[in-house]
């Protein structure tokens, strides 16, 4: 993307309306009247109870989720009628299930060829050659996971928590103007999400990168991140910016939020 | 001996054959395993192709130009089926019924009856040798030449950044749109290759032949799927290359292995019902012996 005036939001949501099931009596509003501008470089921590419209949110910004009203703007150009695959040169996406992140048939260096292209015109250049094979190990080798020794190896045949950092290795690589984290951690046991955690911190913070991420752990949301937006019934209820978001606590979160769901206390 | 005499001098005959439905079989693994959007329309598009190419010769076009419009003309029929399915929601098998019935039609439109001739007519062979009509041994290595030349291309393409595409769609539909990838225009691009694939082995079909028949495709379908499966369980599918050389390998095993079935005495009526049952068998062997069987089933 071209440079554009740094004042221009990455991200502009305008009076977002999303009704699931309307005129029935399962009709749900998901997003109500929903504004939001993310500015570069804001890393943003969205929580929620369930049903608060935090995914919902996440889709209309990939374009995977048409808003019944309102418009989606990104870098100032209005991409609501944009489909997925054509906004996808601006957003990488990590989804909950480590399984939808990857395509498993393929191997790990022919899923990182596939996620080189997002945003660029794909040709009839071979995916896979000398020069990035060697882009390709040295992105995988920091992680210690040994990835970058079984390249050649089947995406499928990892662990969940290896496919996850495959995947936020893929949403990022070309660095995207704005990465989508859809609860990317929850699937994880402990010890691998802390580990997948540490990894998006720091290619966020290197990358310098605009991000928005949906979590339930509140520990994660207090610790990580410089925004922090808590949605409720497809409204923000909570808006904190770096300073008011600094030294808060789970307890503090917890009073301001007030709603609580089960998951948010287990993890509290 | 006499019905392994029988066979034997078949051989050479049954070869060119296989390696002409090989084609067939390539266009139904690519739908199948490359995009995992099975499309079983070949049973149309290879007779529209024979059509294509019989008609317009016969109305005074050079036969390599003809060969090339039958190309088009599967490319087109294999967009129709990937449009069907992805804008009307339909199912692909779905879709491709929709195709075989609707080219029915369109056969008999473009032919102009159900069979016709190609007396006297210059083609493509013609194009390649005198004698090639007559020497059996040349168009067994005019075929296989084809056969390898398509398998070079389809492993060069997939290996591309576009084709690498196309695979990605095959192995994570929900992906692919979040790397870039539109679904309709590589589904599209996909099925059409596919089946101008058929289209071309139904061109070359006719031309061999000397005439076209609108009913030339029935039953190919079964033979087709017969290829690939049988030709997987020979080459295996832990390669790119194997994947793609498994219905040509497939198809000319099949084939022989249908004359030699026939040659021992099977009743060509019974054919049908042997296959079918030959294919479920290959498919069910791991399940049959206990073995585990990971991921989905055919």
């Amino acid at each position: 993307m071209s440079s554009t005036n740094p004042s221009t939001p990455v991200l502009q949501l305008d009076g977002v309306c999303v009704t699931f099931y309307p005129g029935t009596p399962n009709a749900r509003t998901a997003l109500d009247n929903f504004n939001l501008s993310l500015h570069n470089g804001e890393f943003t921590v969205v929580i929620g109870s369930n049903g608060a419209g935090k995914s919902t949110m996440l889709n209309v910004i990939s374009g995977a989720v048409a808003p019944d009203r309102g418009k989606v703007f990104l870098e100032g150009k209005d991409v609501t009628q944009m489909p997925v695959h054509k906004r996808a040169a601006y957003i990488g996406r990590v989804f909950q299930d480590p399984m939808l992140g990857t395509a498993p048939a393929l191997s790990i260096e022919e899923n990182l060829a596939l996620a080189s292209r997002r945003g660029l015109r794909r040709g009839f250049s071979l995916a896979l050659n000398g020069d990035n094979r060697r882009r390709f190990s040295d992105i995988l080798k920091p992680f210690g996971l040994g990835l970058d020794t079984r390249m050649g190896a089947q995406a499928g045949r990892l662990s969940g928590g290896q496919r996850q950092v495959l995947a936020l290795l893929m949403a990022s690589m070309r660095k995207p103007r704005l990465l989508l984290l859809d609860e990317h951690t929850a699937a994880l046991d402990p010890g691998t999400a802390e580990l997948v955690m540490q990894a998006t911190r720091r290619i966020i913070e290197e990358d310098e990168l605009s991000a928005l991420m949906i979590t339930h752990n509140m520990q994660q949301a207090v610790d990580v991140g410089n925004r922090l937006l808590a949605l409720n019934a497809g409204r923000i209820h909570l808006d904190l910016d770096s300073q008011a978001k600094a030294g808060l606590t789970v307890d503090d979160l917890i009073q301001r939020f007030g709603t609580l769901s089960d998951r948010q206390l287990l993890h509290a | 001996m006499d019905t392994l005499q029988l066979f034997w001098n078949l051989v050479p005959v049954t070869l060119v054959q296989g390696l002409i439905y090989a084609l067939v079989a390539l266009a139904i693994m690519i739908p199948f395993r490359v995009l995992s959007v099975p499309d079983l329309s070949s049973e149309g598009v290879f007779p529209l192709g024979a059509c294509v190419a019989v008609a317009l010769i016969a109305a005074g076009w050079n036969p390599v130009l003809a060969t090339v419009a039958a190309m088009l003309a599967g490319f087109l029929a294999g967009m129709a089926t990937a449009l069907i399915h992805l804008k009307f929601k339909v199912h692909s098998l779905l879709a491709g019924i929709l195709t075989v019935t609707m080219l029915w039609s369109v056969n008999l439109r473009v032919l102009g009856k159900p069979n016709a001739p190609l007396f006297g007519f210059d083609t493509i062979y013609d194009w390649v040798s005198d004698q090639i009509l007559a020497n059996i041994t040349m168009q067994i290595v005019f075929f296989a030449v084809l056969a390898v030349v398509i398998l070079l291309f389809l492993w060069w393409l997939l290996q591309t950044d576009l084709g690498l595409g196309l695979r990605g769609i095959g192995a994570n539909p929900h992906l692919a749109p979040a790397l870039g990838v539109g679904l309709v225009a590589y589904t599209t691009g996909g099925l059409g290759l596919a089946s101008s694939i058929s289209g071309l082995a139904g061109a070359l079909m006719a031309q061999l032949q000397g005439y076209a028949d609108v009913g030339m495709g029935v039953g190919m379908l079964v033979n087709g799927l017969a290829s690939v499966i049988i030709g997987e369980a020979i080459t295996g599918r832990s390669s790119l290359f194997r994947q793609i050389a498994a219905p040509i390998v497939g198809a000319v095993v099949y084939y022989q292995l249908s004359s030699l079935a026939l040659a021992l005495g099977l009743n060509p009526s019974d054919l049908k019902l042997v296959t079918g049952v030959f294919v479920l068998v290959t498919i069910g062997w791991p399940y049959l012996v206990g073995r585990k069987v990971s991921g989905t089933g055919l």
